[in-house]
């Protein structure tokens, strides 16, 4: 039964998105509170929210809502910050990334994960590497070294309902 | 073994290889000064002999065979077979600089290493031709005493310790059987794991002097006992003295080996001239095989354990003393100065005494020297000095380029020196000692010293300074590190365009370091780098403002007072404050980092004194000292001027460390 390949992805919620990312990727999610407040750092690029401890080092934490063109946190909402080694320029990085909720951990099986058409050349398509629907939601897999050595900001919002847009018209003939 | 084994080997070849080449640098220029020294000489063997070996078993065939032919040489001129000539000297460096560039040039690919190795070999060839009739001489002498073999045992007992040093079992063996023929390894019981013993029979027409050459890489891993002066392979008898030495080896093993290399080792001091220096050298050279090397990474994650280890530890002494955990505080305590003592050791592995760089200089000075025909002593003190490791290999950089302008700039030409009055060959001299918890490096001429008033000439001319300014010598000795100014008058290969001063500039400041330089006219010049001892672990003042908290070097804090914001705020536009007497420029943090928020009345003003420069720093509130460890802070916030890194407090909070030197430059460029 279990010839395919699997693997363990994180899912975790941005606004009303769903994204997942592969588990070997995180190291850990840190829920920030009174003493793991992220420390603002002046004079940042805008889609750095500052700084936090990570197991003694310092690392940046990319506010992923800025980053994608999405309302940003208000004060006081909750958020967490999830922690991931990335592959960047061949150097691996550790880096923060703000989310609103860890969701689950889902297995998912590489035939399940869908290619993402050429959706328009506005926009990058290589921030996402491929889309799975379950449940009736889409789940984006996000290429998170391209999406995060960019300092553009994606607009999140215009590039995922292309995507789901072409993949329903591709998949409703069959 | 896999892929991965033999790399991380290589890796460790490549380390081990660069540490004897350099040793044998600084053995050859010894050699240089006393060329009859035999234990110099044998040194050398020794080394070319080991790089032989190991860079045979990576594969280094290149490698392996010009060290094969140098040894060659060297063995002919212990053997007084050959004389050792500055000629074979300097063709010696050639060969150390050509195997330095194979280690780089794995599978041989460069054409001009081709080349280059082709002329050496060409070059050892002759050499050996030329004296092939004397050597044949020795070999005659071999012959008469055809008839006389003798046996001799050899237990060899192998444990982690050499297979750590990489000295290859087989390679050992080997070397024996080119004295004489083997004629049985047989294993011996053991009683630990990692080790191994063996005793091997040799018989040949050899001497003991011989059979102590050949293991010279394993001496002192080796019992050696001469059985008969005959062949005992030839006898009944054989097997019985087999028994009867074994039986003795079993009780002097671990009592008599060391009390045996040494009385062995007692007729070669004998013949040791009276050289200090040399003997001090040796020692040193094998002091260093002596020490293990370690992957600068692992001590970097060892670095990274201990600052996490502190961190948690600081954080279970601050939340246990809040929540009233008295019982366990003792036990929180001493894990508390427990895990101080850890970093002060941690630290320590990372020291490097300076001396380890005095090879290279060394070479430089002489090829330096020689080809500007200049005649000079290279002197040395205080080079026990210790630097942490990131801190010797940035601070590497700028020391050569100071050495090379002393050399080119500084030491006059022999006959203008007599001219002078001076002795003829030039003194330059590096100079290391601690104070504080500073490291200052000097090197020192006793040249002709700067030139005050061409320097303030150039100045002018290249609009650095004003016609009429009134500048101290040591501001205008500092202009020679601005870019693009030279005082030479003519531009030479060795220290070029004057681009050399403000890059050693730019280098120091990079270490948070400083340089000052004094200088008299015809007596010479003397640089001072002053550096922090580690990099890595800073004491700083913990202020904050805001929200925000800040950490400011304490080595740069003068004074500390406060003034009220209000009257800060009035001065923001004049960008200087009024501080006993004196106009001093500054910088409110919550001014420079857009800060909002409740603000104090009266805001703490730290005084830094940075070059010599004043400013002022104003923050909410001093909340501290601080032992820092340093952070980077990752390539994405990196393009910070003002903020060079980061620290985690105990509480897990975060603080960033002020770039006192940036924001200096900053506010004195602006003045002017």
């Amino acid at each position: 039964m279990d010839t395919k390949s699997k693997e363990s992805y994180l899912l975790f919620r941005l606004h009303d998105e769903l994204f997942a990312v592969s588990v070997h990727k995180v190291l850990e999610i840190i829920e920030t509170g009174e003493e793991h407040s992220i420390t603002n750092l002046p004079k940042a690029p805008e889609s750095i929210s500052g700084v936090v401890n990570f197991r003694g080092n310092v690392i940046p934490v990319v506010n992923t809502r800025l980053k994608f063109d999405l309302e940003d946190y208000n004060e006081g909402e909750k958020f967490v910050v999830i922690v991931l080694s990335l592959n960047i320029n061949n150097q691996e990085q550790i880096i923060g990334a703000q989310s609103d909720k860890v969701v689950d951990v889902i297995e998912i099986v590489d035939e399940e994960i869908k290619p993402v058409p050429d959706v328009s050349q506005s926009y990058n398509s290589d921030y996402i590497q491929g889309v799975i629907h379950r449940n009736g939601k889409f789940i984006m897999l996000l290429n998170l070294e391209d999406v995060m050595a960019t300092q553009e900001i994606i607009e999140l919002k215009k590039l995922s309902s292309e995507v789901k847009e072409n993949i329903e018209t591709e998949t409703q003939p069959s | 073994m896999s892929v991965n084994d033999i790399s991380k080997f290589k890796t460790l070849f490549i380390e081990e290889a660069t540490t004897l080449l350099n040793s044998m640098e600084s053995i050859i220029l010894q050699l240089e000064e006393n060329p009859k020294n035999m234990d110099l000489i044998q040194e050398v063997f020794r080394v070319m002999h080991t790089i032989k070996g190991v860079s045979g078993m990576y594969g280094y065939t290149a490698m392996s065979e010009l060290t094969h032919n140098a040894e060659n040489i060297y063995d002919l001129i212990r053997n007084d077979s050959i004389e050792l000539t500055q000629e074979i000297l300097d063709q010696t460096l050639i060969i150390v600089d050509q195997l330095f560039a194979l280690i780089k040039d794995e599978h041989f690919e460069k054409k001009e290493n081709q080349q280059k190795q082709t002329e050496l070999h060409n070059w050892c060839n002759q050499i050996i031709i030329n004296n092939k009739n004397r050597t044949k001489k020795v070999q005659l002498k071999k012959l008469v005493r055809e008839d006389s073999l003798v046996t001799y045992n050899v237990i060899f007992h192998t444990h982690q310790s050499i297979i750590d040093r990489r000295i290859n079992v087989f390679y050992t063996i080997k070397d024996l059987a080119e004295i004489g023929e083997i004629k049985s390894i047989n294993a011996l019981p053991v009683d630990g794991e990692d080790e191994e013993r063996w005793s091997i029979f040799v018989v040949g027409n050899f001497t003991q002097l011989d059979i102590e050459d050949a293991l010279m890489f394993v001496f002192e891993y080796c019992i050696i006992r001469k059985v008969a002066d005959f062949d005992v392979f030839n006898t009944e008898e054989m097997a019985k003295i087999q028994k009867e030495l074994l039986l003795e080896e079993e009780t002097h093993l671990s009592t008599t080996n060391n009390e045996k290399s040494d009385s062995n080792n007692k007729p070669k001091v004998k013949t040791e001239t009276k050289l200090n220096n040399t003997e001090s050298m040796i020692a040193s050279i094998r002091q260093n095989m002596n020490r293990i090397s370690v992957d600068s990474e692992k001590l970097d994650y060892l670095m990274y354990l201990v600052s996490e280890f502190i961190t948690t530890s600081s954080q279970l002494n601050l939340s246990s003393k809040e929540k009233g955990f008295e019982s366990i505080r003792p036990q929180i305590e001493k894990l508390d100065r427990l895990s101080k003592q850890f970093r002060n050791n941690a630290l320590e592995i990372r020291l490097i005494p300076i001396r380890d760089m005095v090879p290279k200089f060394n070479r430089l000075v002489r090829d330096i020297s020689n080809s500007l025909g200049k005649e000079i002593e290279f002197a040395t003190e205080g080079m026990e000095t210790e630097l942490d490791k990131s801190s010797i290999d940035l601070v590497a950089e700028p020391l050569v380029h100071m050495l090379r302008n002393a050399l080119d700039h500084g030491i006059e030409l022999p006959e203008d020196r007599i001219a002078a009055g001076k002795d003829a060959k030039g003194t330059i001299k590096l100079k290391a000692y601690n104070s504080g918890n500073n490291i200052f490096i000097e090197i020192s001429d006793d040249g002709k010293g700067l030139n005050r008033e061409s320097i303030i000439k150039k100045a002018i001319s290249k609009g650095l300074i004003n016609k009429g300014d009134n500048l101290s010598d040591k501001d205008i000795y500092k202009l020679i590190c601005e870019p693009g100014f030279s005082t030479a008058s003519e531009v030479t290969a060795i220290s070029g365009r004057g681009v050399g001063m403000d890059v050693v500039k730019q280098k120091i400041a990079e270490m948070r370091g400083e340089l000052e330089i004094t200088s008299i006219i015809g007596k010479g010049t003397t640089f001072t780098i002053k550096l922090q001892q580690s990099i890595a672990i800073l004491d700083t003042l913990l202020v904050r403002s805001g929200k925000m908290k800040f950490l400011l070097p304490l080595s740069d804090v003068e004074i500390c007072a406060q003034m009220h914001y209000e009257n800060v705020e009035k001065r923001l536009k004049h960008a200087t404050v009024d501080f006993e007497e004196e106009l001093i420029p500054f910088v409110s943090l919550r001014n420079l980092f857009d800060i909002n928020g409740d603000q104090n009345k009266m805001a703490k003003m730290i005084m830094i004194k940075k070059n010599n420069n004043k400013f002022a720093i104003f923050a909410d509130e001093i909340l501290g000292q601080h032992q820092a460890v340093l952070k980077p802070m990752g390539e994405l916030v990196k393009s910070h001027e003002e903020i060079s890194a980061a620290s985690v407090l105990g509480n897990g909070e975060v603080a960033f460390l002020l770039d006192t030197n940036s924001i200096n430059q900053n506010l004195y460029s602006k003045a002017i």
